[in-house]
């Protein structure tokens, strides 16, 4: 009787409540000692985060971010060259050349510098032998890479901090044919300009439509 | 401090025994959780307000929509447990 003049305001909740309680009261007289068992929580374990396996390719973000992994005040006196050469001798981290790798949608330039900032020596794509549109891909990327490796070689300057800026295809693809030339990558640091609210920005062009 | 060096203090990662590949991706999932790169693409070309006023808008009901199914599937997650009524 209740449960009609309700029925149209809590369809559903009343009548399963009605419901549980009689199998309650039928259930619990006969098994009460595994109800009261199985009450209490006897859950399968899932695991819906499960750890993830530290695989080769997994890294571990937080041993760079703030760990070991960046580089400090403390860290640019540091000493880098060959161990196994006593002989050659040992750059403080401040000296190293640095390169500068601009990776635009359209191309890639890369340069050489000096630890002060003079310029020794550039590349792009279009250097190397593409044109047009292929200069914007990750094989001219690469080429560019072992290009600039080769003269690097040729300068005698194997260890080196590279400098990203921009996104494009090229980001890594010229970092790696820096690594397939045979030079010593010593840290990747990124410059990509984020733009920031202040009176003197200018506004950035219009939406592309196409 | 005005230095040369002093921009290689942020954003750096340092390469271990010549793993330039892992350094490189620990590097880009540093960037993607302080949203570098998303800045960078939203500044490439002006937003005009009519169409930056509609994507916070989308923004917050995504938010809201993906934090109410976390809900739910917790809870529902509930109900898989081990059968309380094997008899049956």
């Amino acid at each position: 009787m209740l449960n009609r003049l309700f029925s149209h305001y809590f369809p559903l909740s009343i009548s399963t409540f009605q419901q549980s309680l009689r199998f309650l009261s039928l259930t619990s007289i006969n098994y009460k000692r595994s109800h009261a068992d199985i009450r209490d929580g006897a859950v399968r374990e899932i695991n819906l985060h499960p750890e993830k396996i530290q695989t080769p390719l997994s890294i571990d973000v937080d041993k760079y971010y703030g760990g070991s992994g960046q580089v400090r005040e403390t860290d640019f006196e540091k000493l880098i060259g060959d161990t196994n050469n006593p002989e050659i001798l040992q750059v403080k981290y401040e000296d190293l050349p640095i390169v500068h790798m601009k990776c635009t949608r359209n191309n890639t330039l890369v340069d050489v510098s000096d630890c002060t900032g003079q310029q020794i020596f550039r590349t792009s794509c279009g250097v190397v032998g593409f044109h047009n549109a292929k200069k914007g891909t990750t094989t001219a990327a690469q080429a560019v890479g072992i290009h600039m490796g080769n003269n690097l070689l040729r300068r005698n300057m194997k260890h080196v901090r590279v400098v990203v800026k921009g996104t494009g295809p090229g980001r890594l693809m010229a970092i790696k044919g820096l690594q397939l030339a045979g030079i010593d990558i010593v840290t990747i640091t990124d410059n990509t300009s984020i733009p920031t609210l202040h009176v003197g920005l200018q506004r950035p062009k219009k939406m592309r439509r196409v | 401090m005005w230095n040369v060096h002093s921009r290689f203090l942020a954003r750096t990662v340092w390469v271990r025994n010549g793993e330039v590949d892992l350094a490189y991706r620990a590097l880009n999932r540093i960037l993607n959780n302080e949203d570098v790169f998303k800045t960078a693409r939203l500044w490439e070309r002006y937003e005009k307000p009519f169409r930056k006023r509609g994507r916070l808008c989308y923004e917050k009901a995504h938010e809201i929509y993906n934090n109410d199914m976390e809900r739910k599937i917790k809870f529902l997650m509930r109900k898989n447990r081990v059968n309380p009524w094997p008899w049956n």
